[in-house]
């Protein structure tokens, strides 16, 4: 099938999205979560645990130009948290679902949740998820409308 | 809570969508990306390589017009399997050291939509076709992520 001009994304309307991911296993402690090609606000994000992890590691959401891994507790240039930290223990209770949108202990740093395109959402935590034998999701409503 | 009839696509407003997800070396090379449920057109991909696989690779984007997992030497106007973007090559191991590798499809140029004489772009995506990412090898491949933006509006 024939197709046509890719539109720039300056004649597309405001998004209202929401991004949705999954990774099976996870066994790293930086994960790339989504890249902006315009500037957007972050609204909020919720991250879901399936099974317990094997030690006590804190996760959160940081923004960092696009091309640079963020750290956990060294800020690289650039870089700032989205997020406070949500803390997950050995032993705790899971599967776990924790939102910044109402849940306590992890909560969205409003201000910093603006991302100038081009800038790269993590998911970074304090230690490796090694361990974790379930799904690790994560969803994060954004709007390029404010 | 009570349901309701679920409303047939028809019925939808255009869709002006962004789709992401994570691209890993778990099972078979050729990963689906989406199953379109009405004409799409492919406007930009971003694809992320965080740990680069063992040796040499190349990707793409390709879409098929029936269930079957594209491979990723198919590609003809007449068949079932159709290439959407050129190859993007990823190093082995790249970037071992350093950032992750961020390839756009328009922008940067590293990569393309498939461009061929009487057919420009091959970015309309039909109805009942699935999406994939193709590629020669992923085995070593972790952090990896593909992000789409389309729209049925054409």
């Amino acid at each position: 099938m024939p197709g046509q001009i890719p539109l720039d994304i300056r004649y597309y309307p405001g998004d209202f999205q929401y991004t949705s991911w999954t990774i099976h296993e996870p066994k790293h402690d930086r994960y790339p979560v989504m890249f902006t090609d315009r500037n957007v606000v972050i609204d909020s994000v919720g991250v879901f645990v399936e099974d317990a992890v094997n030690q006590d590691i804190t996760i959160k959401f940081v923004a960092a130009p696009q091309l640079n891994v963020p750290d956990y507790t060294t800020p690289i240039t650039g870089q700032v948290d989205l997020t406070t930290g949500l803390a997950l223990a050995t032993g705790g209770t899971y599967p776990l679902w924790a939102t910044t949108a109402g849940t306590a202990g992890f909560t969205l740093n409003r201000s910093n949740n603006l991302l100038m395109a081009p800038k790269g959402l993590w998911l970074v935590s304090s230690g490796h998820f090694s361990g974790v034998t379930g799904n690790l999701h994560v969803q994060v409503r954004w709007r390029s409308t404010f | 809570m009570p349901g309701q009839i679920p409303l047939d696509t028809k019925y939808y407003p255009s869709d002006f969508q962004v789709v992401t997800m994570s691209l890993v070396a778990v099972g078979a090379t050729s990963k689906i990306v989406m199953y379109a449920d009405r004409d799409l057109i492919i406007d930009s991909v971003i694809v992320t390589i965080g740990d680069g696989p063992n040796s040499n690779s190349t990707l793409r984007l390709a879409y098929v017009t029936n269930l079957a997992a594209p491979t990723y030497t198919a590609n003809n106007s007449t068949g079932t399997t159709f290439n959407i973007t050129t190859v993007l090559n990823v190093t082995a191991d790249t970037p071992a050291s350093g950032g992750p590798s961020l390839r756009y499809i328009t922008g940067d140029g590293t990569f393309d939509f498939v461009k061929s004489a009487g057919v420009p772009i091959q970015n309309i995506v039909p109805q009942g076709a699935t999406i994939w990412v193709t590629a020669n090898t992923l085995a070593g491949m972790e952090r990896g992520s593909v992000q789409i933006r389309f729209r049925s509006q054409l």
